[in-house]
């Protein structure tokens, strides 16, 4: 898969990799390609809302993990 | 470990507005402030990259946390010659990718019952019967272990079979009791996944190992 195939594909389907058809072609491009890591990445910040508790909770653990004490 | 006070860790206002290559040069130089407002601004975005990969969220939330530690980690050496977010989304999408290669590696362990039997010699057909019981009870609990993510199979076999108690798990994973306690409880849901997936297999209830050990908690 190459980059334009992958910003097709992101503008049709959406950015659940799941329901691509060539979602391992998807993957290997990510792999190799920081431009297809933005343009995944920044089809997902348009789309995150609704996820502030998941978010919150993450953003805890991540705390406590690297500071080592609670985040709230 | 000692809990600060909140409002000695909550990020100012002056700092929400910062460009996240500041913010990292500032956590860099020992503002833990300036990380914090870095984690609240990705940690969605992070999270949602794993999942896409992955499918799976717990999964994903465990590799989201593993790229900012990761990236924590390495902030010594970063040099802000490229975005930061161009950064740590190339952590999370290679910690995700490796994960994923990773579980594609091993076939469920339905799949692989599934092909034992279907390995059998025709002139075997009477035993497979037989060969699947053997199968199954050769999957013991630690079997199951190898299907989990590493944190999580380490976890449950320290906690399990090395009875080792929460705090020298998280000394030795070099990680804190709570996302310890966080690994046990995601690694016994799987476990038990796991379990009910293998008696579905095995109507007659010769599995081989007791699920109860597993609910019991220890």
């Amino acid at each position: 898969m190459d980059l334009s195939v992958f910003r097709q594909r992101l503008s049709t389907l959406g950015a659940d990799l799941g329901h691509w058809p060539d979602h391992e072609e998807a993957v290997a491009l990510l792999a190799a390609s920081d431009e297809a890591v933005a343009l995944l990445a920044a089809a997902l910040d348009e789309d995150a809302e609704g996820d502030d508790g998941l978010n919150c909770a993450l953003a805890d653990a991540v705390l406590d993990a690297t500071l080592g004490r609670g985040a709230t | 470990m000692s809990k600060h006070p909140s409002n000695d860790y909550a990020p100012s206002a002056s700092r929400m507005t910062l460009p996240d290559e500041a913010l990292f040069e500032a956590s860099r130089d020992g503002d833990e402030r300036a990380f914090r407002v870095l984690v609240d601004r990705h940690a969605g975005v992070v999270r949602r990259l794993a999942l896409n990969i992955l499918g799976d969220a717990h999964e994903a939330e465990d590799v989201a946390q593993e790229a900012f530690v990761a990236a924590w980690r390495a902030r010594t050496g970063w040099t802000p010659e490229a975005r930061f977010t161009t950064w740590l989304h190339r952590i999370t999408v290679n910690k995700a990718i490796d994960r994923y290669r990773s579980r594609r590696a091993r076939p469920e362990p339905h799949e692989a019952i599934t092909r034992l039997a279907e390995a059998a010699p025709a002139a075997e057909v009477e035993n497979q019967h037989q060969a699947l019981e053997r199968q199954e009870s050769a999957l013991s609990l630690r079997g199951c272990l190898a299907w989990l993510p590493d944190s999580q199979r380490q976890a449950l076999t320290m906690f399990y079979f090395e009875d080792q108690d929460v705090a020298r798990i998280a000394s030795a994973l070099n990680t804190t009791e709570q996302a310890v306690r966080s690994l046990l409880k995601r690694g016994k849901q799987a476990l038990r996944l796991l379990i009910q997936r293998q008696k579905s297999l095995a109507p007659h209830g010769s599995f081989g190992f007791p699920s109860a050990a597993v609910d019991a908690g220890r």
